[in-house]
């Protein structure tokens, strides 16, 4: 049998859907796992599947780290294993959002990032220009998002910015907002949609923080 | 002259789905979320995480470009 990751939650939940299980990672670190075709195809279909689990497991359950599609192994001891090493980081990404959902912006429109500036100073050789333009592609910068998004900003957690598809959208925007917070988060959210400024703003639904698992295991 | 210009092509506003349900499912469950394979070990910013980026396209596109099931082991280590 194959079996399939869904989700990281804090302790073993009362309840979970029938073919599902918890195993214990080590303490305060709990494993969801479930029976799972022996391929893995990324089909629309299976990913549906796959989300459809997380969010079922999310709604019953705070905190939680929801598992990337494809984690899977022929034996839970084999996903275990390879979690244990890193249940530090897992403990501290619980606690990261616990009581919290994410909420994705989808930024069609808007301004472009700037070029990338000329390197200037000392140690400008092609290592540090490279470091310097993966820091930039990791941490891109909206021009005038800064001011745009600071009432929005007020309502969540934490913000992750990333470049888009530019097929689809300019920019995506991450917030991880706490559940209370939701409500108001996405009236400012609407407030900032209908006033434009030239930005053409898509809102998600809230969903489990996927964007905001530990970075040193995505 | 004679009017060579390709056709129009859509917008994104054209093709984007009246809901993103279906850009999250890509975004967030291939994208994003915990990943078990491989010892990805990330100390500072920068180099390190240029692993992490390479490590994690890797394992998506070996999925979708080869639908063979299951990666195999070791595959995602750096």
């Amino acid at each position: 049998m194959t079996w399939s990751a869904y989700a990281i939650l804090d302790r073993v939940p009362d309840a979970l859907p029938p073919e599902l299980h918890a195993v214990e990672v080590e303490a305060g670190v709990v494993l969801v796992v479930g029976p799972a075709p022996q391929r893995a195809d990324p089909t629309i279909e299976a990913l549906r599947a796959h989300d459809s689990v997380v969010r079922a497991v999310a709604g019953a359950n705070d905190p939680i780290l929801p598992m990337r599609f494809g984690a899977r192994a022929e034996t839970e001891a084999e996903l275990v294993s390879s979690l244990r090493p890193r249940v530090a980081i897992l403990r501290d990404g619980l606690v990261r959002v616990r009581d919290a959902r994410q909420v994705t912006l989808r930024v069609r429109g808007g301004p472009e990032e700037p070029p990338d500036p000329p390197p200037s100073g000392r140690g400008t050789g092609p290592g540090r220009r490279y470091l310097e333009r993966r820091a930039r592609a990791l941490s891109p910068r909206i021009p005038g998002w800064e001011e745009l998004g600071r009432d929005l900003r007020a309502h969540a957690r934490e913000e992750k910015i990333e470049r888009g598809d530019p097929r689809v959208e300019r920019w995506r925007i991450y917030h991880l907002v706490t559940r209370s917070e939701l409500s108001a988060h996405r009236a400012e959210a609407e407030r900032l949609r209908e006033r434009g400024h030239g930005w053409k703003i898509v809102i998600g639904e809230p969903a489990p923080p996927w964007a905001f698992v530990p970075e040193e295991m995505r | 002259v004679k009017d060579r210009s390709l056709p129009e092509l859509p917008t994104a506003e054209d093709v984007l789905p009246p809901d993103t349900t279906v850009l999250d499912l890509l975004d967030n469950v291939l994208h994003k979320g915990v990943v078990v394979q491989g010892e990805v070990v990330i100390g500072l910013a920068g180099i390190d995480l240029v692993y992490l980026g390479a490590n994690v396209i890797l394992c998506a596109a070996d999925r979708v470009v080869t639908g063979e099931g299951r990666p195999a082991k070791g595959k995602a280590r750096r």
